[in-house]
């Protein structure tokens, strides 16, 4: 079987993609705040992206303090090939079990 | 890294609230930041909890390891310490199921039964009777405002009931009133019981009768025909459900009360001299039980003995909840029930054996610490804390603990049957879901679990690492004395088992071969009740002995063995009101020639004296009845029934037998002649012991001709005898079990033991074999310590064993003497036992090639 990533995780990974080499922990929330309308707290940013960093899906890398940090450095995210590569079956897997549903049976749910 | 993490998370935080704070103002901006602080220490609070996971793994592997790598160890261990629950788990059901009794009643606490007991000074016996005189319960009722009610029955033994064209025997039929549903919880499946037992001829009957006579429908309203002579009508009026196996009271069809009356059953049911009822009061809510049994008692005397024929009596009140365990000295019980005191010697076995399991556990741990020491140096120098390899070992004795009670859990539920089977009991597997039950295990698992593992933990975790990373093997001495001592105690329980058991089965030896003055052997008893048979009793004698298998045939009220029937006696020159109390049975011509028994004056009954069938009838009495009523010369004197029926003649004495089981003394026995159908409920017959089954064939015949339909079932008479002893043999049987496992574990420990002992010395030996020593000097030398410590279990074991045994042998009044053979042959086995546990690993040490074990290292 397939190991997927938690909807969590893709939803950080995919965050991490879009925001091309400016994402570290406070531009990660801003973005998600912006497409989804949710305030998430820290922690819950943390524990998925340690996950992610943890199987490998995500790269740190230090960056350089800034005063607005109390002179702490910035530590940048970016996705790895495995993080891609997982994302691309996600997506494909996405594909397929969402093909062939008519729209109809959506409609009811409205 | 931690550095960085905390960096990162501070950093981004201080920017989101240096943001917020333009955005929201201070204060939400403050608020916020509190909030995510909070969320934030659950995520480290996780990650600690994940590390403490992480090294619970690192243990819980490094103990599977240790289980794998040394197999022969953990077997032994775990093997040891799995008996050791199973016994525990098989003794505590056993205790809980016993306790269980007669509790499924809802006002069961609040349930008394009436005890008659006898107060004259005649006899030697236990005069105890759970019968009751028929008005006791409505007398008792009416006079004491305590009794809230009150119910009475009698037994009807085995009933001959038909239902269209079958006949079935029922054995547990009694004759209730209608507030016997009051005082016990009898549910009913169909039928009402405030009117079931109502009208005459009713009967109530349980789930599995009307099973077997009706099938699965609802009988009520049907009728069943009992047949006695006559057939009778009976009406089912309700279905009660069966009521548990743990319950003393368990009859099959409650017949309506006054009927019996009708069926010629009963003489009077108003009478104050003679009792067979068995009474139960049910107590108001808030009543002493010992203030009402004073009362009851003076009551009896003061308005009961004047309306009696014998003042020597009076009632004593028996909770119901203590009828199973805690009345052996009571007679004629509804059902035989089991005995406190086996309980108490239960309870302590299952102690014992799992203290010896424990025992076990910590010498096989505390002995193996060499072969650890360098895992608990490294650990250390590495910078685990003491208490990090406390945690460690401990978790292991847990792990090992939790191993074994899953073996025994399932080990017992493999072997409940039979185990229940040896304990005469219906236990079954459901006690074991049972939230006290799982309550215990779980309790049994933490005590064993934490003290086994608590002295290994504190031992191993106690190495300096420094002196066991350089020096080859530690010698605590400390330790070994507390092994040694911890081993002493284990052979000691042992021992203390192994002569128990000697002498349990001495004193079965001694009941089984004891000459009773009477002849038991290839006699085949057949119950009677039976009319047509009681009255066709001389053809089919005669007919019986037409067979050359046969040679004696002859029908008695009461079998030798127990002659349980008893009376109150009028005799020849009685002073007032003093009358002798005897045990008595009705009997044949041939009785005293039948089982052999000697006469001693006089002469025995005799067809050819035509006096000995009128009258008052011709009686025999035994050496002890002469004694007690103090005759010189009784042959010719007067005796009878003090009913005012006619008096019969002595016409002779017979020598002394044992007329119930050997817990007594010789007792007062008289038999009587009897010639008609009546009081007569055993066949005996007695045959040649070759081609007994042809013989039993033979009279299986003769039955079948003369019955009115009663099945041929019969057993043989050293049966009935050996029936009396059934709580005795069966201690015996359960002695030798635990004996048993007992000395199993102990020489798993013993094994393991002397396998670390003589490994440790592997060097030792090599050294000693090269300067000259001969492999039996070595043997000796290694297998000397353990000598000595048995030799010291035996001291600390045989008082013990001799204070206990010599109680329990009080329970009987022939016993078998304690000889100090006994002990010396216990001892003797014991040591045996030891030296070949210990020898196989001596030998095996002294014949190794000093070569190897020498360079080794």
């Amino acid at each position: 079987m397939k190991k997927f990533i938690t909807r969590n995780e893709e939803i950080i990974l995919l965050t991490i993609l879009k925001l091309e080499g400016n994402a570290y922990g406070v531009s990660i929330r801003k973005q998600i705040y912006q497409d989804m309308g949710d305030k998430w707290s820290f922690a819950s940013i943390y524990q998925p992206l340690d996950n992610l960093v943890r199987k490998k899906h995500v790269m740190r890398k230090k960056g350089d303090p800034t005063a607005r940090r109390g002179g702490k450095s910035k530590f940048y995210y970016e996705v790895t090939l495995e993080g891609l590569k997982n994302l691309k079956m996600l997506k494909k897997a996405h594909e397929q079990v969402w093909s062939g549903i008519p729209e109809i049976s959506l409609e009811k749910g409205k | 890294m931690k550095q960085d993490y905390y960096r990162e998370r501070i950093g981004d935080l201080e920017e989101a609230y240096r943001d917020l704070v333009e955005e929201a103002g201070l204060f939400r901006a403050r608020v916020w930041l509190c909030s995510e602080i909070i969320k934030l220490c659950f995520g480290v609070f996780r990650i600690i909890m994940v590390w403490r996971f992480v090294m619970l793994k690192n243990y819980f592997k490094v103990a599977l390891r240790n289980i794998k790598r040394h197999k022969g160890y953990s077997i032994l261990n775990i093997s040891g310490l799995t008996i050791g629950f199973a016994c525990f788990i098989f003794i505590f059901l056993f205790i809980r199921y016993e306790l269980s009794f007669d509790r499924q009643h809802t006002k069961a606490d609040r349930i008394y039964n009436a005890i008659y007991k006898f107060t004259g000074d005649y006899t030697m016996g236990t005069p105890k009777e759970a019968h009751s005189h028929p008005l006791l319960a409505p007398t008792l009722m009416n006079e004491f405002p305590e009794i809230e009610t009150a119910t009475r029955f009698s037994k009807y033994n085995n009933v001959m009931v038909r239902v269209k064209d079958q006949k079935f025997l029922f054995d547990k039929w009694v004759w209730a009133d209608e507030h016997i549903f009051d005082v016990f919880d009898l549910p009913f499946v169909y039928g009402n019981p405030k009117t079931a037992l109502d009208k005459p001829f009713s009967v109530v009957i349980d789930e599995d009768t009307a099973g077997k006579l009706f099938g699965h429908i609802n009988p009520v309203g049907k009728t069943l025909q009992v047949i006695r002579g006559k057939e009778m009508d009976f009406q089912v009026t309700g279905v009660m459900k069966n009521l548990p196996p743990n319950s003393h009271f368990q009859p099959n069809l409650l017949g309506q009360f006054e009927t019996q009356i009708s069926l010629g059953l009963s003489r009077s049911l108003n009478s104050w001299d003679a009792h067979w009822f068995h009474s139960y009061l049910l107590l108001k809510k808030g009543s002493y039980a010992r203030e009402l049994e004073t009362k009851i008692q003076s009551f009896i005397e003061q308005k009961l003995h004047p309306l009696s024929s014998s003042q020597n009596w009076t009632y004593l009140l028996l909770p119901l909840t203590d009828i199973h365990l805690k009345s052996t000295d009571v007679l004629k019980k509804l059902e035989e029930g089991g005995d406190i005191k086996s309980i108490y010697i239960c309870s302590l076995i299952a102690v014992l054996i799992l203290f010896i399991a424990g025992i076990n556990f910590i010498n096989l741990s505390t002995a193996r610490s060499f072969t650890r020491s360098r895992e608990v140096s490294i650990r250390k120098v590495v910078g685990a804390y003491r208490s990090q390899l406390i945690k460690q070992f401990l978790g292991e004795s847990l792990i090992f603990t939790a191993i074994s009670l899953i073996a025994a859990v399932g080990f017992v539920l493999l072997a409940l049957k039979g185990f229940a089977h040896i304990m005469d009991r219906e236990m079954t597997a459901h006690a074991i879901i049972h939230p006290e039950f799982i309550l215990g295990l779980l309790a049994a698992f933490i005590l064993v679990g934490f003290i086994s593992g608590f002295y290994p933990s504190l031992y191993l975790s106690g190495f300096k690492p420094l002196i066991l990373l350089k020096g080859p093997t530690p010698r605590a001495s400390k330790s070994l004395n507390l092994r040694n001592f911890l081993v002493v105690f284990q052979f000691a329980i042992s021992l203390f088992l192994i002569i128990s058991t000697l002498i349990i089965s001495g004193q079965i030896h001694l009941i089984r071969t004891k000459k009773l003055g009477f002849d038991r052997d290839h006699v085949v008893v057949i119950n009677l009740n039976d009319d047509k048979i009681r009255q066709t009793r001389d053809i089919i004698k005669n007919e019986l002995l037409l067979y050359p298998g046969i040679n004696g045939v002859t029908f008695t009220q009461t079998l030798p063995t127990n002659i349980n029937w008893d009376s109150d006696f009028d005799y020849e020159g009685r002073g007032n009101n003093e009358y002798p109390f005897f045990y008595y049975s009705q009997v044949d011509y041939d009785y005293v020639d039948f089982f052999n028994m000697e006469i001693t004056d006089g002469r025995n009954f005799s067809r050819e004296m035509t006096t000995d069938a009128v009258g008052g009838g011709a009686f025999i009495l035994n050496q002890t009845a002469v004694k007690h009523l103090g005759w010189e010369d009784p042959v010719g004197k007067k005796i009878g029934f003090p009913e005012g029926e006619k008096m019969g003649t002595v016409v002779g004495v017979v020598k002394d037998f044992n007329c119930h089981s050997l817990h007594f003394p010789g007792e007062p026995a008289v038999l009587i002649l009897n010639t008609g159908p009546w009081n007569i409920y055993f066949l005996s017959i007695k045959v040649k012991p070759e081609n007994i089954t042809h013989t039993l064939g033979a009279i299986e015949k003769v039955w079948k001709k003369h019955s009115d339909g009663y099945p041929f079932e019969y057993y043989f008479l050293d049966e009935a005898y050996d029936n009396l002893y059934k709580s005795e043999i069966r201690l015996n049987i359960f002695f030798r079990l635990f004996t048993l496992i007992a000395i199993i574990i102990s020489s798993l420990g013993l094994f393991g033991l002397a396998s670390f002992t003589a490994e440790r010395r592997t060097k030792e030996i090599g050294i000693r074999k090269v300067l000259g020593a001969s492999l039996p000097s070595i043997v000796i030398f290694i297998s000397r310590g353990f000598t000595k410590w048995v030799l010291l279990a035996n001291i600390i074991a045989w008082p013990v064993a001799y204070y206990f045994m010599n109680k329990w042998l009080q329970n009987f009044a022939y016993r078998i003497d304690l000889s100090v053979w006994i002990f010396l042959l216990s001892g003797l086995a014991a040591f045996i036992i030891a030296l070949l546990t210990v020898s196989y690993q001596s030998i095996k040490a002294a014949t190794a090639n000093p070569v190897d074990s020498l360079r080794y290292e």
